[in-house]
């Protein structure tokens, strides 16, 4: 019996070995990425135009334009006004004269883990729940937003091969969302784009 | 693969149909160094190993083992730079080994209190590596064949049981999609014979 206890306890021990780690809080979730077109001058250029508001993808480029609602939308374009400035740069009005048009765009995205939700099941057999017979195996599910804010640089005096106007700097910041918006973390993303992206600096 | 099973199923009938005795053992297994622990730097500290054996002589084993080691690292804020793409982030990197060894081992003094022991396995090693940014994930994972050299020594307590403390090297060979992989192990464990 000794014998049987003394392997119970030790293979308890080392079956604790289970999975741990991973992020804690949202803001661990949150990526920058940045790139740019090695072949772009940036110290050449000098002027900048930013859009009054930004735009909220939606899934179809046809449909008319949704923009974020200003209290989100604002402080966004007040960040990267404020980068654009420090690095050198000089806004002006929209036009194709700017040396870098700046295109703010933003999006969330929804996933469910874990099979089919279990909010579906009166819908696939409507006959149980009608009955007053509740099924009670109901999968359990969790989901996930991730939110997604893309900062496109152009250059609109040069056109690229498929003839938009040349890309030159792209900035992406992807976080997992939390029930309050955190406008906190998505400055702090904005100012590490630019951080990390040092040749932006312009004379 | 195939050859290694059946080559253990072979040993393994053929002494166990002796009257040879046997053992079996659980250590706790603290693994370090080596490629794998350059991945993930943290030391792990959770892992473990089963072992049975059997004495067809009393400083001989034959021998089957399996266990595992799990590597975990939180990287701080950092970025990283390949060409003209740079991605910052917390990186959540891990490393799991499962090492599964045909062994055989060469006691020094079987019939003392002490006894230290070498001895040699060969077999195969699942090792899965994954680097977790935001909610996106890099892996990498595949079979090696694997050997590893063991040393260690046996503490007699009991007319049942031992206490065994080992060091290994665990060498999983480079596959065609994967690199080797090795780490070091030192166990720690009870025998039951």
């Amino acid at each position: 019996m000794k014998k049987i206890s003394a392997m119970i306890l030790l293979a308890t021990t080392v079956l604790m070995s289970c999975e741990i780690g991973g992020a804690e809080y949202t803001d661990e979730m949150d990526i920058v990425a940045t790139t740019y077109d090695v072949e772009c001058d940036f110290a050449s250029k000098g002027t900048y135009s930013l859009p009054s508001q930004v735009v909220k993808i939606t899934g179809d480029v046809n449909d008319p334009p949704e923009f974020l609602k200003p209290i989100y939308g604002d402080p966004i374009l007040a960040q990267i006004r404020l980068n654009m400035d420090a690095l050198g740069y000089t806004e002006e009005p929209i036009s194709d004269l700017v040396d870098i048009q700046v295109l703010p765009a933003a999006w969330t995205s929804t996933t469910i883990i874990g099979g089919y939700w279990g909010g579906y099941y009166c819908w696939y057999y409507p006959y149980y729940c009608g009955g007053g017979w509740y099924y009670p195996y109901y999968p359990t599910y969790s989901s996930y937003t991730t939110g997604t804010l893309v900062i496109n640089m152009v250059d609109p005096k040069q056109e690229s091969g498929d003839g938009n106007r040349r890309l030159i700097w792209t900035g992406a910041m992807n976080g997992l969302l939390s029930g309050s918006y955190e406008i906190n973390r998505v400055k702090n993303g904005i100012d590490q784009a630019f951080r990390q992206s040092s040749y932006l600096k312009t004379n | 693969m195939k050859k290694i099973i059946v080559i253990a199923l072979i040993i393994g009938a053929a002494v166990t149909s002796s009257s040879a005795q046997s053992s079996f053992s659980i250590q706790y297994s603290i693994g370090f160094g080596g490629t794998v622990n350059k991945y993930v730097t943290s030391t792990s500290l959770r892992g473990a190993t089963f072992e049975y054996k059997w004495y067809p002589q009393p400083n001989i084993s034959i021998g089957i083992d399996g266990g595992w080691n799990y590597f975990y690292e939180r990287r701080p804020y950092d970025s990283y730079t390949s060409g003209s793409l740079t991605l910052s982030g917390i990186q959540f990197r891990y490393a799991h080994a499962v090492p599964l060894f045909v062994t055989t081992s060469y006691y020094l003094s079987p019939s003392n209190k002490i006894n230290p022991f070498v001895g040699v396995g060969v077999g195969t090693m699942f090792v899965s590596r994954y680097t977790d940014m935001g909610i996106y994930r890099i892996s990498e994972e595949d079979w090696h064949f694997a050997m590893k050299p063991e040393l260690g020594v046996r503490v007699d307590m009991s007319p049942d049981m031992d206490l065994i403390f080992g060091l290994r090297y665990n060498h999983a060979f480079a596959t065609t999609d994967t690199s080797e992989q090795n780490y070091m192990t030192f166990n720690i464990g009870c025998v039951w014979k």
